[in-house]
């Protein structure tokens, strides 16, 4: 009986309930809360599903992302090893949002960029930000990425200054993208008049394939020339769009729109929901985090608009200046804020395609700052 | 000057938020530096590209094949439901005339709501769609003996129709079966 006893006590021991501490059921609710936001508000379901059962998973077996001892083979770390940490996955997806992305609005009107570039005034306002609420500049970068809405990047950025605040930078910056539709209205109206929402603007011309063939190949270029730390996503990106124009390599265009987009997304999720063990994730860092990220969105939109009105005044009120704010990089969602709101003021104004100039801008201009932060600090 | 700029920002930041201005500075200035010489590239290459469709035109040469129609949020006008999906539209194939007929010019004087917009736009593209699809039937029925005159007004007519975008949707996505009532009329 002793003997019985003593081998149930073994075999309770290999499980995971000997260790368990109060914090792995709150990381459990938390991934459940993601989970459930996914599924029952639709808020980001391809990431925030993957990223919640990882985040359960690796608080229910945190030895799934460990490095294997002798020759085991070492559950899911070399997907976390290869994928996060040396950033395999970020290039990727890129290629497949190259390959998605439409860039014809800003060639037709390429002033739009200049709006994706004030709309990354909130990667730098919240990096003063974080600094002032006691981060490293480095931990400061990858928190004030987040204002880019662009998760690769914030990925790539984040894994390259300040790894061990993947978990929570990754979780606000998802949780702030699917929010776009919430916490943009209210700055755009608080920054424009209902006069200045109604502009109308004029017809984009049409783009021809060679200017899309060109604007490809000369912004890889020039992006990669100028800021190479961020090579990687620019090469990628123009990989991508340059695939999708070229229009005869359908077969490559199409798998990078779908299988590889698809596939990686579904590994990039599950692994940052990895990264999002409770003893790097309950913390007072990561709220404070959550609370730039806001600050960061906010700011975003706030450069957007108001540089948005500076080009409604050069151009005697010929620019919406709301269309600034789609210069975050959450596309289309932030291009689709800016139609909603001038529709509800005025039911014949479309300003949708306007808006996926600066909105499409967005994508290289933060991919410019992740750049930029990169090579000062790394 | 983005790239001197990076050169010379310095290697070790000062501590805290003065560091934290000086990344924010170079950051900003760097960000407009190469986002501004993309706008000013971008804006060359679309000029040149322009002018040389410009000179096959006027040269007797068709614009270039499988140019895409911009899919635009046509002032006074609702979006197709592409445009409305953000999504791009092509052409059928054909090249977009730069010239518009006479029967295509007359149609384009009116937009949906009736109101006189110049000749050649602004149209959504669906919208466009269905005036090319109305000038074609146009065509195969002058052949057959259809009045002068008729066609021309089916033009408009399609052009005029409050449903034009929507059924040029339909006839773009391949479903010629939505035909459009004023050409069964007609």
């Amino acid at each position: 009986m002793a003997e019985f006893l003593g081998w149930i006590g073994e075999l309770w021991g290999t499980m995971g309930f000997e260790n368990l501490v109060w914090q792995q059921p709150v990381m459990w609710c938390i991934g459940g809360l993601l989970i459930f936001l996914a599924i029952r508000f639709e808020f980001e379901p391809l990431l925030l599903i993957p990223i919640g059962l990882g985040a359960i998973a690796v608080n229910v077996a945190p030895d799934l992302v460990a490095p294997p001892v002798g020759d085991a083979a070492g559950g899911l770390y070399h997907y976390f090893l290869y994928g996060i940490r040396l950033e395999l996955f970020p290039p990727l997806i890129f290629l497949g949002i190259g390959a998605l992305t439409d860039f014809g609005p800003l060639i037709a009107a390429p002033y739009t960029f200049l709006l994706g570039a004030a709309a990354q005034l909130g990667i730098f306002v919240t990096v003063v930000g974080a600094v002032l609420l006691g981060f490293t500049h480095r931990e400061a970068a990858s928190i004030g990425i987040i204002g880019g809405a662009d998760g690769p990047t914030t990925i790539f950025t984040t894994a390259k200054l300040a790894p061990h605040l993947l978990g929570s930078v990754m979780v606000a910056a998802y949780s702030y993208m699917s929010l776009v539709p919430v916490i943009q209205p209210p700055i755009i109206r608080l920054l424009t008049t209902k006069q200045q929402r109604t502009i109308r603007m004029e017809q984009l011309r049409p783009v021809s394939r060679r200017e899309r063939v060109l604007f490809a190949v000369v912004s890889m270029v020039l992006c990669s020339l100028v800021v190479p730390a961020a090579a990687a996503l620019f090469v990628m990106l123009m990989l991508g769009n340059l695939l999708r124009e070229a229009l005869v390599a359908d077969r490559l265009s199409k798998a990078a729109q779908n299988e590889i987009i698809n596939i990686v997304t579904l590994l990039l999720g599950t692994c940052v929901g990895m990264n999002m063990h409770y003893s790097m994730f309950l913390t007072w860092g990561s709220l404070k985090i959550l609370l730039l990220g806001a600050v960061a969105f906010a700011f975003a939109t706030a450069g957007g608009v108001w540089f948005g009105q500076i080009l409604c005044k050069l151009t005697g009120g010929k620019v919406n200046p709301m269309i600034g704010a789609a210069g975050v990089s959450a596309v289309p969602m932030a291009a689709r804020v800016v139609q909603r709101l001038a529709s509800a003021e005025d039911p014949e104004c479309f300003v949708l395609m306007h808006a996926m100039g600066p909105n499409v801008a967005g994508v290289i201009g933060t991919a410019v700052a992740a750049g930029v932060l990169i090579a000062i600090l790394q | 000057m983005s790239c001197v700029l990076l050169a010379a920002a310095p290697r070790v930041l000062p501590e805290g938020v003065p560091g934290a201005l000086v990344l924010l500075l170079v950051g900003m200035t760097v960000v407009f530096a190469v986002l501004g010489g993309l706008t000013l590239l971008i804006w060359f290459i679309g000029r040149v590209a322009r002018d040389r469709t410009a000179e096959a035109a006027v040269g007797g040469g068709e614009a270039e094949r499988g140019a895409p129609v911009s899919p635009p949020a046509a002032v006074g006008s609702a979006p197709g439901p592409e445009a409305q999906a953000g999504v791009r539209v092509e052409s059928a194939g054909g090249p977009v005339p730069s010239e518009p007929s006479a029967e295509v010019a007359a149609a384009a004087m009116l937009d949906p709501s009736g109101r006189t917009v110049p000749a050649g736009g602004p149209f959504s593209s669906a919208e466009l769609a269905a005036v090319g699809v109305a000038v074609e039937e146009t065509i195969r029925r002058r052949a057959a003996g259809m009045p002068e005159g008729a066609g021309a007004a089916a033009v408009r007519a399609a052009a005029e129709s409050p449903g034009a975008g929507v059924w040029g949707a339909a006839a773009f996505a391949g479903r010629p079966g939505t035909a459009m009532p004023v050409l069964r009329r007609g």
